[in-house]
């Protein structure tokens, strides 16, 4: 290949380099500055010293946050809640993405249309509340966070759209060996189906990783609440301090806030994003292969 | 075969679908409205029921109940401790054989897990925290809540009727009443009192005012500009360090000088505590146009924050520690937040507050006093027993008593306080107002479940809460603006509520335009411009409900 060294292709070099250069320091600020936040002291916060690095290096704050057994409780139950969820996810869209792309399978209209109404409407949250919580009895039940969400249409077509692109050969030529649906399913086209896979799997699982507002809604006991609503208390636990002194409440349980409270809320980011930081390394090399899959659909 | 398969799956899956939409035996909540003002025959929500007259357990908490009775209870509560030792549920058991299952959720989600519980018939039996800022008052009118006349509620809770004299006699009969009652004659939420009467004032930095020889706090709007202009000249600080994207918030501090209420941004009407005159809308005021001149001068001259309108707290926050921020309206009980902010920037950095309130009327000085109950109420759903409504409401008496008061806000004897020379000190490894170190007495169930911290607490732990009701409560030039009690129907409620949505937002933006300079409320053709506006929003109807709402409520 030889390389192009016109000066047209030089300076679209330069803009390609100089945009991605700064996409990525925009992106990339508030993720160093969140992290060193949470490694400064409360001084620095409180001045606003801190930028990229931390001021005053101490962790305090994660200290604090490993001696609440709050918070290690809800990442657990958040580790729970996602893996179980996940797996659930990807069974049931995976099956189905992989009957609707078969043309064989009767009635492949109806359920279409089953599939995708949902996609479009929606009852809103009290008629969803009453389905899960009256109909289903799901309420404070983990269920309840994972089950209504099993499969996402749009995830779900995404799947379809590239077992459709998979070619029909491979399948007769299983059949002729004798094999039936269920090994086709599991033994050619899922190991073939990695890619898009690890993409839906990556969205499903940031999804209910990221996920505090069901949780609030369907749980009922602080025991069974995920990371993101713990950290979504802390976050809005200045407010609320704000708030009691407004009202003329004596506070007397302050010390997380008198302490170094940005830095405890700045170390609660970092512990949830953490996890997803780690898993996205090893699934890039699919996610870059999986995400243009869905981009020709039908 | 795989096609009749096919096509029994396709049918259940709809069958499954239109089964889940049908029968649904949860049970809504009453649809009855309390009786409104406009005299409508609807019914008031399910009434208390029951024998409510029955006399009350005997105070102190000495009646021995045979049964257990057990309430779910849904409570504000931020980041939830996990309590070491259960002293309020073990109390509970105790002394009024009863269990709270409390689910604890964040203030600003209340609203939607309240809503969604009704909606399912699922609702606890018991609210601990419910505001109209939340919804109460159309949870009301839903006929969630149970409602208690005047007699049933003192029946009781007995405790209710002296719980507010340290501010006067007749105050939960009188004036709370009025407020919180409906038309039919009932409250359906209940009130406890707020640990102070108040908790703000000016504060300054004595240092600065030293430096630049200001001998005085200032008295009035001139003395206080004519500070503030002195302070930037010879610190080369700013003065003023507020910011809000709402601009009412921070000049409503400023508006008490001219004997307007310190809560601008909730109250565009008051009755004037020194007149008596009601103010059917205040922001076309000429009160409000001198506040609004007050404003432009204040940051016209450099004497404020620049980005006052777009910074968040924390850039604010940052900005003072730099050694700006002089004077302001605060809480003098965070004085010591402060001096830590700018002890490294500024050494000698000495925050203090004042009793002087400075003012246009020098003998008749308008202070910031909150109303008497907190702004948590509480409220049992209607759907509550006799029995658990009677239990509940004997601890709450309970908790009127010294006994209780005491329990709620040291905790036990032994292992939470200790009594030294007659005092009760709370002991060392707890957290105080006073001492940030150390766990809170949350960890311990004490502090949250109370009707009122007490005046013995509240002088140990915030001493300086109890100066602010000697100096500024007590002081006679002082007066205090409450708020006027506004009943409205639901229609009222609504209308008000479309036209202020849209009138409080032409309201921020042109106080924007003043205090920037890009319009002058001194210039009477940019203050008629102004006021053509907020006519063209309907500010003469709303006028018109207010008036009428004040008329009918019985101030």
């Amino acid at each position: 290949m030889i390389a192009d060294k016109s000066v047209s292709s030089k300076v679209m070099d330069i803009i390609v380099y100089a945009t991605m250069i700064i996409v990525l320091v925009v992106t990339l600020y508030p993720v160093l500055y969140v992290i060193s936040s949470s490694l400064s002291s409360a001084n620095a916060n409180d001045r606003g010293l801190v930028t990229i690095f931390p001021v005053e290096f101490n962790i305090d704050a994660y200290k604090g946050i490993f001696h609440m057994p709050t918070l290690t409780r809800a990442f657990k139950n958040s580790v729970i809640i996602t893996a179980g969820g996940t797996a659930i996810n990807m069974l049931f869209t995976t099956t189905y993405a992989y009957a609707l792309s078969r043309k064989r399978l009767a009635l492949r209209g109806i359920y279409t249309i089953i599939a995708m109404i949902p996609m479009y409407f929606s009852g809103g949250l009290i008629p969803s509340f009453l389905l899960i919580s009256q109909t289903l009895h799901l309420y404070n039940s983990w269920w309840a966070l994972i089950l209504p969400g099993a499969i996402n249409t749009s995830n779900m077509i995404i799947m379809r759209s590239f077992f459709v692109s998979l070619p029909a050969e491979l399948e007769e030529s299983a059949y002729l060996d004798g094999a039936n649906d269920f090994v086709i399913f599991f033994k050619i086209m899922l190991p073939l189906s990695q890619a898009v896979m690890m993409t839906v799997g990556l969205y499903y699982l940031v999804g209910h990783w990221n996920s505090w507002f069901s949780a609030m809604v369907y749980l009922n006991e602080d025991e069974k609440m995920p990371l993101q609503y713990m950290l979504r208390q802390i976050v809005l636990l200045s407010a609320s301090l704000d708030q009691a002194a407004y009202d003329g409440e004596i506070v007397t349980d302050s010390s997380l806030y008198f302490t170094n409270y940005v830095a405890v809320k700045y170390a609660t980011l970092v512990f949830s994003m953490a996890p997803m930081m780690m898993i996205y390394p090893f699934i890039q090399r699919f996610f870059v292969k999986g995400v243009m899959i869905g981009s020709v659909k039908g | 075969m795989k096609k009749t398969l096919s096509i029994l799956m396709a049918a259940l899956i709809c069958a499954g679908s239109l089964a889940g939409c049908s029968g649904n035996s949860s049970s809504t909540p009453s649809s009855s409205t309390p009786a409104s003002t406009g005299g409508s025959s609807s019914t008031a929500p399910a009434s208390t029921g029951g024998d409510t007259s029955s006399a009350p357990a005997e105070q102190q908490g000495e009646a021995s109940y045979d049964k257990e009775i057990e309430l779910e209870i849904l409570r504000r509560g931020d980041v939830p401790t996990e309590p070491t030792e259960h002293l309020l549920d073990e109390m509970l058991k105790e002394k009024f054989n009863m269990v709270w299952k409390n689910t604890y959720v964040a203030g600003s989600d209340l609203s939607t897990k309240i809503t969604t519980l009704y909606a399912a018939g699922m609702e606890p039996d018991f609210i601990w925290n419910v505001r109209p800022a939340w919804g109460s008052d159309a949870w009301t009118e839903a006929g969630y809540f149970r409602g208690f006349t005047q007699e049933e509620i003192l029946n009781l809770i007995p405790g209710y009727e002296h719980l507010w004299d340290s501010q006067g006699e007749g105050i939960f009969k009188g004036y709370l009443w009025n407020y919180l009652s409906w038309s039919d004659g009932k409250i359906y939420t209940l009130p406890t009192a707020r640990d102070t009467a108040g908790n703000m004032a000016w504060v300054y930095r004595k240092d600065v005012f030293d430096k630049c020889g200001i001998t005085e706090f200032p008295s009035n709007p001139d003395e206080f500009l004519q500070a503030c202009r002195t302070i930037k000249e010879k610190m080369n600080i700013v003065p003023l360090v507020d910011a809000s994207d709402r601009p009412l918030f921070i000049i409503s501090k400023w508006g008490q000088m001219w004997g307007l209420p310190d809560m601008l941004p909730d109250m565009p009407t008051f009755v004037n505590p020194v007149t008596g005159e009601f103010y059917d809308y205040v922001y076309d005021s000429d009160t409000y146009r001198e506040l609004c001149k007050f404003a432009y001068s204040i940051v016209s001259e450099g004497l404020m924050y620049p980005e006052f309108a777009t910074a968040t707290s924390d850039q604010a926050k940052a900005y003072a520690a730099l050694g700006n921020k002089a004077l302001m309206y605060d809480y003098p009980a965070k004085l010591a937040e402060d001096n830590k902010l700018q002890k490294d920037n500024v050494p000698d950095v000495d925050w203090q507050w004042t009793d002087v309130v400075p003012s246009i009327n020098p003998d008749k000085r308008s202070v910031k006093k909150d109303n008497y109950h907190s702004a948590d109420m509480r409220a049992f759903a209607s759907s509550a027993t006799d029995e658990q409504v009677e239990r509940m409401c004997a601890f709450m008496q309970w908790s009127t008593t010294e006994e209780g008061i005491t329990f709620h806000s040291f905790g036990v004897e032994g292992v939470t306080y200790d009594v030294v020379d007659g005092k009760k000190q709370i002991k060392d490894q707890f957290s105080t107002p006073l001492k940030a170190e150390g766990v809170g007495l949350g960890t311990y169930q004490i502090g949250s479940s109370g009707m009122w911290k007490g005046s013995e607490y509240i002088s140990t732990y915030t001493p300086v809460l109890a100066e602010w009701e000697e100096k500024i409560l007590k002081n006679p030039k002082n007066v205090f603006v409450m708020p006027a009690i506004m009943k409205y129907t639901e229609e009222e409620t609504s209308r008000v509520t479309e036209l202020n949505t849209y009138l409080t937002d032409a309201v921020n933006k042109w106080l924007l335009l003043f205090m920037t300079g890009q319009k002058d409320p001194g210039n009477d053709a940019d203050w008629n411009e102004y006021k053509a506006e907020l006519e063209s929003l309907n500010v003469k109807e709303l006028r018109e409900i207010y008036k009428t709402v004040y008329e009918r409520s019985g101030n």
